[in-house]
C-alpha cells in the first residue's frame, strides 16, 4: 500500500469512527453540537492526521494512566496525583505528547501551565517505567484562522500554503525544578480544597487579559461568561454591574439583588405562618383539634 | 448562598440546589428535546413541579450522595437505623425506643424448617434477636454522646429493656454538663485521596468557586459544548491511534 493509499484510507476511517463517536456521545449526554462545530471537530482530527502522520504512525501507547502516590501536603495530608497522557511515540526517540483542542498561540502564551503538566507527567513516567524520555510536546489541534479560511474556500493550494505556516506542536523543556515547584503547588491546592477555600478570584483577575488570545480577551469573558454561577458570584457582579463591563449581562442585575437582610427576610417568611410563643400554647393547640 | 456554604459552613442549600439541577437535567434529557416557546403554552412547568419533582420526593430521592463526604456541613442528618449502619457521629439522638415484636418474618418461617442447621437461632426468638441487633447498631453509632428520647404519657410505649434502663438511675439532660463531653474530632481519612492534574489542580487554579460548584457539588452545567467537543476529538484520535497500532502489529 502506498503512502497515498494509506492516507486516503485512514481519512475514510476517521470520518467513520468520528460519526460513531458523535452518535455515542450524543446519546450518552443527551446533547448535540451545532453542525459547524461538529465540522470543526472533524477537521481538527483530519488535519492532525495530514500534518502529523509521522507521529501518529509511531505511537506506541495511548491514554496512559499515570499516578504518583505517596505525596504529602504541608498540612500533612497524604494524596495521589493522577493524570492521563494522550500518546507516547517510541521509534528512534521516546516522546510524550499531550493533545489539546486549544489554539497553539494560546498554548504558547500560557506555556507555564502546560509545562507544569507535562513535566509532572514526564516525572511520573520516568519514575514508573524506568524509561528516559527524549522530549515532550503539546499538540494543539485548534487550527488558526488562515487554515479555517482556506478550508472554507476549498482551494487545495491555498490550504497547502496555510498549513505550511501552521505548527501545531509546541515543544516543552524538561525542568526538574518545575516538577518540584508544581508538586508543592499541587499540595497547596489539595489543602485548600480539603479546608474548604472556594472564594472566587478577585476583581483584578477578572479584569486581567488572558495571554495568548488574539483579541485580548479578559478573564471574565474567557472564563466567567461561560459559567452558570456568574450571577451568584461576588466578583463577577462587581465586574458586570459596577465596573461598567459585561453590558449583555446587566439586565440580569435586578434578579440578583443582594439578599434581603436576615430580619426582613424572616418577617417575610413567617408572616403567613401561625406561630405559638410557648410550648403550652402549642399543646393547647393540639388538644383542641 | 455559595458564599454562605464557604464562610458559614452551611452547605445544605447548595447541596439541595445541586440536586435540583441534576433532576432538571434528567427531565430535559428524557422529556424535552429542545427548549421552545411551546413549553410555556403547554403544561410543562406543571409537569416539572407537580409531577416530576413530587414523584422524586415520594420515591425518597432527596439526599445528596457523596461517598467521601456523606452529609452537607451545617446540617443535622436524620437517618433510619438501617441507613446509619457503618457510620459514626460524635453525638446521636435515638428518637424512638420502640420496636414491636410481630413474630418471625414470613420468609424465615418458610426457610427455617428447610435448613439443616440445628444450632441456629430458634425461630420463635429470632425477631427478638433482630430487634436487639437493630438497637445495638443504633446505640453504637455515637463516639461521644447518646441521647435517648424518653416518651411518657398515654399511648407511649417503649421496649422493656429501655423502660428498665430509663426508670432506673439514668442521667437526665438537665444534669448534663456539656463540658464533660469531649470535643468532636475530625477524623482524617487514612487512605490517601487521588487528585487529577487537569480536573482538580488546573480547574481549581482557574477558579476555586467554579471548582466548588461543578466538581465538589456536581451542579449540572447548562452548556456542555466545550466538553462534548473535547471528548469527540479525543475519542476519535484515540480510535485513530489504536487502528494505526493494530495495522502495524499485523504488518
Amino acid at each position: 500500500m502506498t503512502e497515498k493509499d494509506l492516507s486516503v484510507e485512514m481519512e475514510a476511517f476517521i470520518r467513520q469512527v468520528f460519526e460513531q463517536n458523535y452518535e455515542e456521545l450524543r446519546l450518552d449526554s443527551g446533547h448535540a453540537i451545532a453542525p459547524d462545530v461538529k465540522l470543526t471537530a472533524l477537521n481538527q482530527v483530519i488535519l492532525y492526521w495530514r500534518m502529523l502522520s509521522e507521529i501518529a504512525k509511531n505511537v506506541t501507547d495511548t491514554e496512559v494512566r499515570l499516578s504518583l502516590p505517596g505525596q504529602e501536603t504541608t498540612r500533612g495530608r497524604n494524596y495521589i496525583i493522577e493524570g492521563v497522557v494522550d500518546i507516547v511515540r517510541d521509534n528512534d526517540r521516546t516522546i510524550m505528547y499531550d493533545i489539546k483542542t486549544h489554539n497553539a498561540d494560546y498554548v504558547r502564551g500560557n506555556l507555564n501551565v502546560y509545562a507544569q503538566q507535562l513535566n509532572v507527567y514526564a516525572h511520573i513516567w520516568q519514575h514508573l517505567r524506568h524509561q528516559e524520555l527524549d522530549g515532550m510536546s503539546i499538540i494543539a489541534t485548534d487550527y488558526p484562522e488562515n487554515v479555517r479560511n482556506a478550508l472554507a474556500s476549498e482551494n487545495a493550494d491555498e490550504l497547502t500554503h496555510a498549513l505550511s505556516t501552521w505548527d501545531p506542536t509546541v515543544p516543552i523543556d524538561f525542568d526538574s525544578h518545575k516538577v518540584k515547584q508544581t508538586i508543592a503547588e499541587f499540595g497547596e491546592v489539595v489543602d485548600a480544597i480539603e479546608d474548604g477555600h472556594f472564594s472566587p478570584p478577585p476583581l483584578d483577575r477578572l479584569n486581567a487579559l488572558v495571554e495568548g488570545t488574539k483579541l485580548k480577551v479578559r478573564f471574565a469573558t474567557h472564563v466567567c461568561r461561560n459559567c452558570d454561577a456568574r450571577f451568584s458570584c461576588k466578583s463577577y457582579r462587581e465586574y458586570a454591574w459596577r465596573g461598567g463591563r459585561g453590558a449583555a449581562d446587566r439586565p440580569m442585575a435586578k434578579y440578583f439583588a443582594e439578599a434581603l437582610p436576615d430580619e426582613e427576610q424572616e418577617a417575610w417568611r413567617s408572616s403567613n405562618l401561625e406561630t405559638r410563643e410557648t410550648a403550652t400554647d402549642l399543646r393547647a393547640d393540639f388538644t383542641s383539634r | 448562598m455559595f458564599d454562605a456554604a464557604e464562610d458559614k459552613g452551611d452547605e445544605g442549600p447548595v447541596a439541595n440546589l445541586s440536586l435540583i439541577t441534576q433532576y432538571l437535567s434528567r427531565f430535559l434529557d428524557e422529556r424535552i428535546a429542545m427548549i421552545t416557546a411551546d413549553l410555556l403554552v403547554e403544561k410543562t412547568l406543571q409537569i416539572v413541579f407537580f409531577s416530576y419533582l413530587y414523584s422524586l420526593y415520594r420515591l425518597g430521592e432527596s439526599e445528596l450522595e457523596d461517598a467521601d463526604d456523606p452529609f452537607p456541613k451545617g446540617r443535622v442528618p436524620f437517618l433510619t437505623i438501617h441507613q446509619s449502619k457503618g457510620l459514626e457521629f460524635p453525638v446521636i439522638i435515638l428518637g424512638n425506643l420502640r420496636k414491636e415484636n410481630r413474630g418471625p418474618n414470613q420468609n424465615e418461617k418458610i426457610v427455617h424448617p428447610l435448613l439443616n442447621r440445628p444450632q441456629g437461632e430458634p425461630l420463635d426468638r429470632m425477631p427478638e434477636f433482630d430487634i436487639m441487633r437493630m438497637f445495638y447498631v443504633a446505640l453504637s453509632r455515637a463516639k461521644n454522646l447518646v441521647v435517648l428520647a424518653h416518651f411518657k404519657g398515654a399511648g407511649q410505649r417503649i421496649n422493656k429493656p429501655f423502660n428498665n434502663l430509663l426508670n432506673g438511675d439514668f442521667p437526665r439532660i438537665a444534669d448534663l454538663d456539656l463540658k464533660t463531653i469531649p470535643n468532636a474530632e475530625l477524623k482524617e481519612e487514612d487512605l490517601p485521596k487521588s487528585y487529577s492534574f487537569t480536573s482538580d489542580y488546573l480547574l481549581y487554579q482557574k477558579c476555586p468557586r467554579q471548582y466548588m460548584i461543578f466538581r465538589k457539588f456536581s451542579f449540572v452545567p447548562s452548556r456542555s459544548q466545550t466538553m462534548f467537543f473535547g471528548s469527540l476529538v479525543h475519542r476519535t484520535l484515540e480510535d485513530l491511534h489504536h487502528e494505526l497500532i493494530r495495522r502495524r502489529a499485523n504488518a
